[in-house]
C-alpha cells in the first residue's frame, strides 16, 4: 500500500536550499556539529546532540517524532570521550527511538520505542523491529532483522533492501506535505 | 514501498504455486520463470561472525563447529560478552609495584561477567579464554569405533550371501581414485583386503553397569525452596547442548554462532537467481535476480469503501523496473476448473521428467528392497544423483470479489535514473485512456479498476481481488548467448489483491 | 554432477531427532547435538508461533516442515542439505502420514540423497531395554521445579516469575504432583511401570531377567529429579500385586546411568549409527524413494518380512 499524505504546519518546517525539512520545534544541540546531507527530515521534538560530538546524516534520511540521536561516548581511565555518529543515506528513525550507535549504514530501517545502546553499529541493510532494545556495543550485520530485548537476530531481509528503503524514504519525502492553506493558493 | 512493516497486500503467484509479494521472490533469465524462496535450491556461501564480521573459510568453520573462535554470548541472555579491563597493581618479587592489566568478560545487558562463574581474568585481551572439555568424548569416540566395525562386519557378511557384482567400479578408474581413498575422504574404515579379514576382535568398550540401588531425593528437596535465580531455565540449558548446566553457577561463555551467506540456484536450470559478494558487510552481489528487478511491481494506491455487491473503484501504480520498454495488460482469472486442470497438466509434466531423469541415469535404482539389502560402496557424491522434482501446488487464488479490468493494454516506459533529477515536463506520446490511467511518470502508471466485493461477503470479511497480469519481458540473456537481438517474450503472472474487509452497512 | 565436485569428500550425515517438544540436530559421529530447539516455527505470514505436531492436514505439515528443516540448516546447523545422508530418529508411533510427508520434505524439496530411519535406537547404545519417556510435561517449565516421591508434608511454593513484572506462585503440591501423569493407573491400567512390566511380560522368558536388570531411561522427562527413584518404587510396589508376581518371577530391578544428559541419549546412538558404515546398507535412497513412494516401515509386513528382520537380528 503506497503512503498517504503526511501534512506538516508549514510555519512549523524550515526548508534548506539542499532540501532538508527540519521542525522548529526540535532540539538541535551544537547545530555547527551536525550536518544534514540533503532532503532529510526532522519532525516535531527530535533532539540531535550535536553538542557532544558531530553528527552527519546521508541524504534521504527521516528522523521521526520523538526521536533521540545522541553521540556515543566511553569511559577511559583519564574520564569520558565522545565519538561522532555517522548515519548513512536513506535511513528511517522511527518515533520515540533513541538512537546512540557509533555508526548506522545506508538503507537502515529503525522501528518506534527502539533503544540503540551506545557504540552499536548497524550495518548497511539492517532492520531493527519496534520496541527493541539493542544493548550497548551490539553489531546488527547487512540483511538482517532484530528484535526483543536484548536484540537478537530474529530474521533476514529480501536482497532487495536497499531499493525497498530507497523507495521508501523517497516516497516519504515526497509524501511529507504542507497543510494545504485554505484562503490561499494550494500548497500541491 | 514500505514492504518491510506492512502486511503484503499485493502478492504474486509464483511458479510453484505459492503466494508471495514481490520483495520475496526471484526471476529466473534462462527459464523465464518466476521463483520464490520456496522453490529455489539454497545453498551455504560463506560462513562469518556477526559481531567481529570476519569471513572464516567454510573448512575452518566446521573445525571450529560453526562458532566464532574470538567472540561470546552471555550464557545467561544471549547477548554478545564484551572484554572490559581492570588494572591491578601487583607486587613483584623484588618489592617493587608493576601495574597491568587484566581482562574479564561482561554482559552489558544482565550485567554477567565471566568472574561470576570464576573464570580467571586474563591477562590479554584476545587471550583464549578457557574451555571446557566434554568428559565423555573419549568413552563416545571408543564407541563410535566399535560400531564401524560392528557394521562393516555386518556388511561384509552381507556381500558374502548375496554377491552382488560391484557396479560402479568404473568411476574409480576414471577418477584416478581408488576405493580405499574414497573410504578414508569420507571418514569411513577402510576395507580389509580379504574377505576373510580377521573381525572377531572388536574394539573393547566398557559397558555400562546396571545398579540397583537408586539415590532417593535429598531430603531437603522436601523443605527448602529452591532458589529459582540461581537455577537455570530450559533455554539457557539448551543453548549448551553438550554440558546442560543446571546452575547459574555453571554457565560458562557460548562461542558465538556464525551467520552465513546465502546464494540461491534456480532448481530446473541450476543457474544462480542470486549470489552474494563474500565480503560479510557487503551489500553488493555477484548474481542478482530478485524479481523486483524484472516484473512490473503493482502497488495499491487507493481504495474505494468496500461493501458487498456495491461496485467501488481501486487505484494501482504500475511500475517497470527494467531498462527496456514494456506493455502490461491485464485478463481474468483462469476458473477453478482451468486452474485444477492447469495444475495436474504441470504435475504430469513434473512426473514425466522425473521418469526420463531416471532412465538416463544409468544407475539402476533396483527395487527398495535390493537398495536396501545391496552395499553400495560408492559415497553419494561420487554417483550422478538422481533428481527428484518438488510437483507445483495448485495456486489458491481465493477471490471475493468480481472485477473488471481494463480492455486495453498500457505501455510502460523503461526505468530512467535521471528522471528524479529532471524537472522538465515529461511528455508522454501514449495514447492512454482517461478512464483507465490516472496518471503516469516517467516509468510509472496509475490505473484503474472497478471492482464489485460478493454480495455474500459478510461484515468485517475480506475482500479479495485478481486477475492476470501480461507484461513484455526482452531477454537480454537470449543476446548473450549468441542471438544477435534481444529476444521480446511475453509472460504472465496471477497477481492477488487483498484489499481490506468490507464496511457494514449502517 | 561435474567431476570436480565429485571429488570432494562425502557430506558428513546429519542426524535429525524430531521431538514432540524439543528438536534435536547435529551432525552424525559428534558427542552432542549442535543445537537442542523447540520444535516448533513461526508462521511466515502471521507470525504466530507453532508446534509442527499442530499440523492441520498434509500440505500444512508440508509447509511447516519445509520451514522448520531449512531454519535448523541455515540458522543452526550452517551447511548446505543438497547430496547429504540424513539419518531420522523417530517414534515407535510416529504416524505414517508424517514420516510419509517428512521424507517427501527431505527428498523432493531438500534433495537429500540418503534417509535412514532408525526405530527404538537404544539398542544399539547399550542393548538395553528402552523406554521412551518423551512425554509432554504438563508445565513446561516443571523440569526447574524439584519433585516429589512417596511423601506427605508438601513441599514449600515457589514464586516464578513471569516477563519480569508478575509473579505466579507454584504451590508445593504442584510441584510434586505434576509428574503423577506417568504414574496415574487409568481404567487401561496403563501407567509408565504398568507399560516396562508388560513388556517384559511379553518377552522370551529368558530375556525377562536380562530386561529388569537393565532398564536404561532416556528423554528429557527422565532428568527430572526423583524420576528414576520414584519408577523403581514403583515397579518393585507393581511386582508383589497378584498380577505381576504370577507371571514374573523376578526380584530385583537394575537401572542405568547415563553418561551423558538423558535428553539427548537418542540422539546420540543416532550419531554412532550415521558414523558408521550401518547409513550405507540400510539407507533409503533417493532411487529407492522415486521407485516406491512409501517409507519402510516396521509395521507394514512388506518390509517386515522374514529376510528384512534377519539382518536386524545380530542386534539383538
Amino acid at each position: 500500500m503506497e503512503l498517504q499524505d503526511i501534512f506538516y504546519n508549514k510555519q512549523e518546517y524550515v526548508e534548506t536550499a539542499s532540501g532538508n525539512k527540519v521542525s522548529r520545534q526540535t532540539v538541535l544541540c551544537g547545530s555547527q556539529n551536525i550536518v544534514l546531507n540533503g532532503k532529510v527530515i526532522v519532525q516535531s521534538d527530535a533532539i540531535i546532540r550535536g553538542d557532544l560530538a558531530n553528527v552527519r546524516t546521508g541524504r534521504n534520511c527521516i528522523i521521526s517524532r520523538n526521536a533521540v540521536i545522541r553521540p556515543p561516548f566511553k569511559k577511559f581511565s583519564k574520564g569520558v570521550a565522545y565519538f561522532p555518529l555517522h548515519m548513512g543515506d536513506n535511513v528511517y528513525v522511527g518515533e520515540n527511538s533513541v538512537v546512540n550507535a557509533a555508526a548506522v549504514g545506508s538503507y537502515v530501517f529503525i522501528g518506534n520505542n527502539v533503544v540503540i545502546g551506545r557504540r552499536c553499529i548497524l550495518k548497511d541493510c539492517s532492520m531493527i523491529e519496534d520496541n527493541t532494545i539493542l544493548p550497548p556495543e551490539t553489531v546488527v550485520p547487512p540483511f538482517t532483522k532484530y528484535s526483543g530485548s536484548p536484540g537478537l537476530c530474529v530474521g533476514e531481509l529480501p536482497e532487495c533492501t536497499q531499493d525497498i528503503m530507497i523507495e521508501f524514504t523517497r516516497s516519504y519525502y515526497q509524501h511529507f506535505v504542507p497543510l494545504p492553506q485554505p484562503d490561499k493558493h494550494g500548497a500541491k | 514501498m514500505a514492504y518491510l512493516t506492512q502486511p503484503n497486500y499485493v502478492k504474486y503467484a509464483c511458479s510453484c504455486g505459492l503466494l508471495k509479494p514481490i520483495t520475496k521472490m526471484y526471476f529466473c533469465r534462462h527459464c523465464l520463470k518466476l521463483r520464490c524462496g520456496y522453490c529455489v535450491c539454497h545453498e551455504v556461501d560463506s560462513h562469518y561472525c556477526s559481531n567481529c564480521l570476519e569471513n572464516l573459510p567454510s573448512a575452518e568453520a566446521r573445525l571450529k563447529k560453526y562458532r566464532c573462535a574470538n567472540c561470546y554470548d552471555c550464557p545467561h541472555c544471549f547477548h554478545t560478552l564484551s572484554i572490559r579491563a581492570t588494572s591491578v597493581t601487583r607486587n613483584s618479587e623484588d618489592g617493587s609495584k608493576t601495574a597491568s592489566k587484566l581482562y574479564y568478560l561482561a554482559c552489558f545487558f544482565c550485567r554477567w561477567t565471566s568472574r561470576d562463574v570464576g573464570i580467571p581474568d586474563q591477562a590479554s585481551a584476545t587471550g583464549r579464554w578457557p574451555e571446557r572439555e566434554n568428559e565423555n568424548s573419549e568413552t563416545i569416540a571408543s564407541l563410535i569405533e566399535y560400531f564401524k566395525v560392528l557394521a562393516l562386519k555386518e556388511r561384509i557378511d552381507k556381500e558374502k550371501i548375496f554377491h552382488t557384482p560391484r557396479r560402479n567400479f568404473s568411476h574409480f578408474s576414471k577418477l584416478g581414485m581408488t576405493a580405499a581413498l574414497v573410504r578414508k575422504r569420507s571418514g569411513l574404515p577402510s576395507l580389509p583386503l580379504g574377505r576373510d579379514a580377521d573381525l572377531t576382535s572388536l574394539p573393547t568398550i566398557v559397558p555400562s553397569v546396571a545398579s540397583e540401588t537408586v539415590e532417593p531425593l535429598p531430603a531437603e528437596m522436601f523443605t527448602t525452596a529452591p532458589d529459582l535465580t540461581k537455577v537455570t531455565t530450559l533455554s539457557q540449558r539448551f543453548s549448551q547442548p553438550d554440558i546442560q548446566p543446571e546452575l547459574t553457577s555453571e554457565m560458562w561463555p557460548i562461542h558465538k554462532h556464525l551467520f552465513i551467506k546465502r546464494s540461491q540456484r534456480c532448481r530446473e536450470c541450476e543457474h544462480n537467481v542470486y549470489k552474494p559478494e563474500y565480503n560479510p558487510i557487503s551489500i553488493r552481489f555477484k548474481i542478482q535476480l530478485a524479481a523486483f528487478y524484472h516484473i512490473p511491481e503493482i502497488t495499491l494506491l487507493s481504495i474505494g469503501e468496500l461493501k458487498a455487491g456495491v461496485p467501488s473503484e481501486i487505484v494501482v501504480r504500475l511500475c517497470n523496473p527494467t531498462q527496456h520498454l514494456t506493455s502490461v495488460d491485464f485478463r481474468p482469472l483462469p476458473s477453478a476448473m482451468e486452474e485444477d486442470l492447469l495444475w495436474e497438466r504441470q504435475v504430469q509434466l513434473c512426473e514425466e521428467r522425473e521418469r526420463k531423469d531416471s532412465q538416463r541415469t544409468s544407475l539402476t535404482p533396483g527395487s527398495l528392497n535390493t537398495s536396501l539389502g545391496s552395499s553400495l560402496t560408492l559415497p553419494a557424491s561420487l554417483t550422478r544423483q538422481l533428481t527428484l522434482y518438488e510437483p507445483p501446488r495448485r495456486v489458491r487464488l481465493d477471490v471475493s470479489s468480481s472485477v473488471q479490468l481494463p480492455s486495453c493494454g498500457i505501455v510502460l516506459p523503461p526505468r530512467d535514473d535521471a528522471a528524479e533529477y529532471d524537472d522538465s515536463a515529461e511528455k508522454h506520446n501514449f495514447q492512454d485512456d482517461p478512464e483507465v490511467v490516472v496518471w503516469r511518470k516517467s516509468n510509472k502508471a496509475a490505473v484503474k479498476f472497478s471492482i464489485t466485493p460478493d454480495k455474500t461477503l459478510a461484515s468485517n470479511e475480506e475482500v479479495k481481488c485478481g486477475f492476470v497480469l501480461g507484461y513484455g519481458y526482452v531477454n537480454t540473456m537470449a543476446a548473450l548467448e549468441g542471438h544477435k537481438e534481444p529476444q521480446r517474450v511475453e509472460l504472465q503472472v496471477k497477481v492477488l489483491l487483498s484489499l481490506g474487509t468490507v464496511v457494514s452497512d449502517e | 554432477m561435474p567431476l570436480y565436485e565429485a571429488s570432494y569428500a562425502e557430506k558428513h550425515a546429519v542426524v535429525l531427532d524430531l521431538g514432540i517438544r524439543y528438536t534435536k540436530f547435529g551432525f552424525a559421529g559428534e558427542d552432542s547435538p549442535r543445537c537442542i530447539i523447540p520444535t516448533e516455527i513461526a508462521d511466515p505470514e502471521t507470525r504466530q508461533v507453532r508446534s509442527i505436531y499442530s499440523y492441520k492436514d498434509e500440505t500444512d505439515l508440508y509447509s511447516l516442515l519445509v520451514e522448520f528443516i531449512h531454519m535448523l540448516h541455515f540458522k543452526h546447523l550452517l551447511v548446505s542439505p543438497k547430496d547429504r545422508r540424513v539419518l531420522i530418529l523417530e517414534s515407535l508411533l510416529c504416524p505414517t502420514v508424517f514420516r510419509d510427508v517428512l521424507a517427501k520434505v527431505l527428498f523432493r524439496h531438500f534433495e537429500y540423497t540418503k534417509i535412514e530411519l532408525l526405530l527404538n535406537l537404544g539398542q544399539y547404545f547399550a542393548q538395553d531395554l528402552i523406554i521412551r519417556t518423551c512425554f509432554v510435561t504438563p508445565l513446561e517449565r516443571a523440569n526447574k521445579f524439584a519433585d516429589k516421591s512417596e511423601d506427605i508434608t508438601a513441599a514449600p511454593a515457589v514464586q516464578y516469575r513471569v516477563d519480569g513484572s508478575k509473579t505466579i506462585t507454584i504451590p508445593g503440591h504442584i510441584r510434586e504432583t505434576c509428574h503423577e501423569v506417568f504414574f496415574e493407573r487409568d481404567s487401561d491400567q496403563l501407567s509408565l511401570p504398568n507399560m516396562i512390566l508388560d513388556a517384559i511380560v511379553k518377552c522370551n522368558v529368558d530375556m525377562r531377567k536380562q530386561l529388569a536388570e537393565n532398564i536404561f531411561l532416556i528423554g528429557g522427562s527422565s532428568m527430572t529429579p526423583g524420576f528414576k527413584y520414584r519408577l523403581s518404587q514403583e515397579l518393585n510396589h507393581l511386582l508383589k500385586t497378584p498380577y505381576y508376581s504370577n507371571r514374573l518371577k523376578i526380584n530385583k530391578f537394575k537401572f542405568h546411568t547415563s553418561r551423558v544428559k538423558e535428553n539427548y541419549v537418542g540422539w546420540l546412538g543416532g550419531s554412532l549409527i550415521g558414523a558408521s558404515d550401518l547409513l550405507s546398507v540400510r539407507s533409503l535412497t533417493r532411487e529407492g524413494y522415486l521407485n516406491n513412494t512409501t517409507v519402510p516401515d516396521w509395521c507394514n509386513l512388506i518390509y517386515n518380512t522374514k529376510s528384512i528382520s534377519d539382518s536386524f537380528k545380530w542386534t539383538l
